[in-house]
């Protein structure tokens, strides 16, 4: 109960004081460039990794992408550059 | 993203990740501050990435208790090169080797032609020469530079009104103007005319 009225707090505060979303909550930020690659900052971690597969573990639920012939181009502790074709990108409810 | 052409002079290694929990790993490595590159999954299962050199013992020490077996493919970049490098230390040495030489032998006087002065002169010439330090075999960096051998020449050979020294390659070439004085047309005046042979009669 209470992580969810700091969650509305947050979200709240993120739309009335016009300050950027992601960094109040926590939110990953996912920039797509084409196809061809996919940049994700603030992930929590990598579930799944395989050519056709990514699935990330978020703040909250997941994000699968999928695609063909995926390479990590970078990995660090909350961004991940992944590259490859991209097809789908889905956000999984936790 | 890292610099590809510092991580090319620091080092890197090809690691490659078999068995359960690969994903565990990477996240382990990804939070102890290691910087994983081209991190790519193979039909069989495993997983090849690239790691710093530099960051390998952290490497180590964060993969030490996974349930995955991890082998060190081969190192890329600068280090290994080098490694390389001193390992086939020949073919260094016979670079090094083949520049030295190609500079000292291109340093070298090889030849001397002389153009436009009589074989005396030019015997004179090549003397004085010699005395300069110009001959087949010395190096153009001890001897003078071009415009003061000309001086040197002019001034100690009289018979010489101008003299164009050119360094071409490895060639001094010289060019003569000699002092010639025409030649006095021969005088003709007027003479006997005195048979050689006694007169006979047929």
């Amino acid at each position: 109960m209470a992580k969810k009225w700091t969650n509305n707090i947050r979200k709240w505060m993120a739309f009335k004081m016009e300050l950027p979303p992601d960094v109040v909550m926590d939110l990953p930020r996912v920039t797509i460039v084409g196809q061809l690659h996919i940049y994700i900052e603030n992930h929590k971690g990598l579930l799944v990794f395989t050519d056709k597969e990514l699935r990330l573990l978020l703040k909250q639920g997941q994000l699968l992408i999928k695609g063909k012939s995926f390479v990590i181009k970078t990995i660090l502790p909350d961004e991940l550059l992944l590259e490859g074709k991209i097809e789908e990108v889905h956000y999984l409810d936790g | 993203m890292k610099n590809q052409w510092l991580t090319f002079i620091t080092g890197s290694v090809l690691v490659k990740v078999e068995g359960k929990g690969i994903e565990r790993l990477i996240n382990r490595l990804a939070q102890s501050g290691l910087i994983m590159w081209k991190v790519k999954k193979r039909k069989n299962g495993s997983v090849l990435f690239f790691i710093a050199l530099p960051d390998l013992h952290k490497f180590r020490h964060a993969a030490r208790n996974a349930d995955c077996s991890i082998t060190l493919i081969r190192g890329e970049g600068l280090p290994f090169i080098w490694k390389r490098a001193i390992k086939h230390s020949g073919f260094l040495v016979g670079i090094v080797l083949f520049f030295l030489i190609a500079f000292i032998l291109s340093n070298i006087t090889w030849g001397i032609e002389i153009k436009g002065a009589d074989p005396e002169t030019e015997h004179k010439m090549r003397k004085e020469l010699t005395q300069l330090g110009i001959k087949v075999g010395s190096f153009h960096l001890f001897s003078d530079k071009p415009d003061v051998i000309q001086q040197k020449l002019t001034e100690r050979i009289d018979n010489i009104t101008w003299i164009g020294v050119e360094l071409n390659g490895t060639t001094f070439h010289f060019n003569v103007v000699q002092k010639n004085e025409p030649k006095k047309p021969e005088l003709k005046s007027p003479g006997h005319l005195v048979a050689k042979k006694k007169s006979s009669y047929l």
